[in-house]
């Protein structure tokens, strides 16, 4: 029996389904935001039998707290006043796990203040196992809510597609990789995915019925539909709406690709561009009014803005040959894309006016899509660096690359919006 | 009868060659005998009823020959118009010299064929973006319906559509694969 359970375990191990997260750490503060000290004790474990774990609760925040950019972590083995005082840590996290009735774990978790031990907010999970990292997300979150005001994006989702028997399926997440889910399982290529402003629904492009046309997925029902049927010509690249039904999306007629703006309560849908140039990868700004896009006027591809209704367009990049895949913070100031050169495509932030240039990658094997976390601390991408594609965070000035995907080969990253028990939290 | 699709590839046609002949001549003989069927049975006039079974199976004949000729020829057409895959340059949508005498050709067995329609498919290699090589097969596909047209191909025969960098008729990370990949291809149907 217990051979059986230890054999399970690293058959699971061993399975292509965990994550394996490695992360490159690199000492850098997140431009703009001074991140916080915050002390870690590792959780208690209160009985017996607990189930294996591949990480520890204080690894899981450790990684969080990191990842969000927002606060630096200071790990002791117990409760020591003298070391988070030096860290200038005024608080420090602590907690237990203990088994409960009908395989469940209890977890307490604990945000006190250094100085007086006295509890700031403490939260306690009845989980099965598998959940016990989704209950440490939470926490996460809810500490940095309390902290810093801010939400994060510890218990966010992450879809992207993977190439399973040579074909291309969608796959949904957590932000770190862990509690993978596939999504669609017909025979044909499914890719482009994107959450909806309501995280239950997902977008993507399938050539499931030949040309490729776009479709909504709604998660917790299964339910698939292909939108916009009475287009008659080819569909990808949906863009949902960050705060409304609608979604842009392009469509190709006659040679020429324009972006078009559709409703997906009311499938009606209209054309928004319409010059004799290539347009795609529509991309929304957070106030769900102004998009980015690229065009091939000058015969490659480059970055515009432009509002929704088509009116205002305006050129972004100038640097660079290839500019593509651009997505707005949801923060509203910066503006991330690829540019290629000598045959690899590199992530480069930008202001929204074009100015500001930073390069986030290089020297590193092609890094395409990038992504940007709900709260916009993070920027999710699709990198070669370690042989085939792989599903990779790192923070918004480049730093803390971590690869959350392993074997196989994924691309095109998409975050899901803050899930709802981000909100949850009292206010700081 | 539906119009009957058939893949681009040698393989697929070979398939074709070997196993679809005879349910298509079936199709075809189902088709045209099932209307003269129904009206000799709703009519049994035993006089009239032979000599118009007699004429109806002759011409059931004549038609079942003359289509399966047809068949043949544009079966050996479209062998010819398969094999012209069209390849492009590395981010190009414009034609070679070496395409455009590969479309003249077919564009001579379409005015040729008023029964051949086509379905032109752009693809490109795996390098770019994949939402903008979505485009930029589309662009490819345009390429060639605007020679085809030119040369005098009706426009409604034509249609166009891209694969993007998804359907690459080679795998393979280097310039020999990608220089086969980045190709139009032909999808050719027969109108009824």
């Amino acid at each position: 029996m217990k051979t059986k359970r230890l054999a399970l375990f690293f058959l699971l191990l061993a399975s292509p389904l965990l994550a394996a997260i490695d992360t490159v750490y690199l000492e850098v503060a997140v431009s703009g935001v001074k991140a916080i000290p915050m002390g870690i004790i590792p959780f208690e474990k209160l009985g017996n039998d607990l189930p294996a774990m591949e990480e520890q609760p204080n690894q899981i925040l450790e990684r969080d707290f990191f990842l969000s950019g927002r606060i630096e972590t200071n790990t002791q083995p117990s409760y020591s006043r003298l070391a988070f005082f030096k860290a200038r840590a005024a608080y420090y996290v602590s907690g237990a796990l203990e088994n409960e009735r009908e395989g469940k774990i209890k977890i307490s978790c604990k945000l006190n203040a250094t100085q007086s031990q006295e509890l700031v907010l403490g939260e306690d999970y009845h989980v099965p196992p598998s959940q016990v990292r989704q209950a440490i997300h939470d926490f996460a979150d809810k500490v940095i809510w309390q902290i810093t005001g801010s939400k994060g994006a510890a218990s966010s989702h992450l879809t992207y597609v993977g190439k399973v028997n040579n074909e291309k399926q969608i796959f949904i997440s957590d932000y770190d990789g862990y509690n993978r889910i596939q999504v669609t399982k017909n025979s044909g290529i499914n890719t482009m995915p994107a959450f909806g402003a309501d995280p239950d629904k997902l977008y993507f492009t399938s050539f499931r019925n030949g040309p490729s046309q776009i479709f909504e997925r709604t998660l917790s029902t299964g339910t698939t539909r292909q939108l916009f049927p009475h287009l008659a010509q080819q569909t990808f690249c949906p863009a949902p709406s960050p705060i409304n039904s609608q979604i842009l999306f392009t469509s190709t007629a006659g040679g020429v690709s324009d972006l078009w703006l559709g409703d997906t309560h009311t499938g009606k849908a209209e054309q928004i561009t319409f010059k004799n140039a290539s347009k795609t990868s529509p991309a929304w700004a957070p106030n769900g009014r102004e998009l980015v896009y690229s065009a091939d006027r000058g015969g490659s591809p480059q970055i515009y803005a432009m509002q929704s209704d088509g009116t205002d367009s305006r050129r972004i990049t100038y640097l660079g040959h290839y500019n593509e895949n651009a997505a707005w913070s949801p923060t509203g100031d910066r503006i991330v894309y690829v540019s290629q050169e000598g045959g690899a495509f590199n992530i480069y932030t930008c202001a929204t006016d074009g100015s500001d240039v930073v390069q986030l990658t290089s020297n590193a094997g092609s890094n395409e899509h990038p992504v940007w976390s709900p709260d916009g601390m993070l920027i999710a991408f699709s990198s070669t660096r370690s042989g085939s594609a792989q599903i990779y965070v790192m923070r918004r000035d480049g730093s803390g690359v971590t690869r959350i995907t392993s074997g196989g080969e994924y691309t095109w990253p998409a975050w899901s919006p803050f899930t709802q028990s981000n909100s949850k939290g009292d206010t700081p | 009868m539906k119009r009957i699709t058939l893949a681009f590839t040698g393989l697929a046609l070979l398939i074709i060659a070997g196993c679809s002949n005879k349910p298509k001549q079936e199709l075809t003989a189902t088709d045209t005998a099932a209307k003269p069927a129904a009206t000799t049975s709703a009519k049994p006039t035993p006089s009239h009823d032979d000599s118009i079974k007699n004429a109806q199976i002759q011409a059931d004949q004549v038609e079942a020959t003359r289509l399966e000729t047809q068949r043949s020829k544009l079966e050996e057409m479209m062998n010819k118009l398969m094999s012209a895959e069209i390849y492009f340059e590395f981010d190009k949508a414009i034609l070679t010299d070496k395409a455009k005498e590969l479309l003249s050709q077919a564009g001579d067995i379409l005015q040729k064929e008023p029964k051949l329609f086509v379905e032109i498919e752009g693809n490109t290699d795996e390098r770019g973006t994949e939402s903008y090589n979505m485009a930029l097969g589309g662009k490819r596909a345009q390429s060639v319906v605007q020679f085809l047209t030119s040369y005098g191909v009706a426009a409604d025969r034509l249609k166009s559509m891209s694969n993007g960098a998804e359907k690459p008729k080679v795998q393979g990370h280097d310039e020999a694969a990608w220089a086969q990949n980045r190709r139009a291809a032909f999808n050719v149907k027969i109108k009824k």
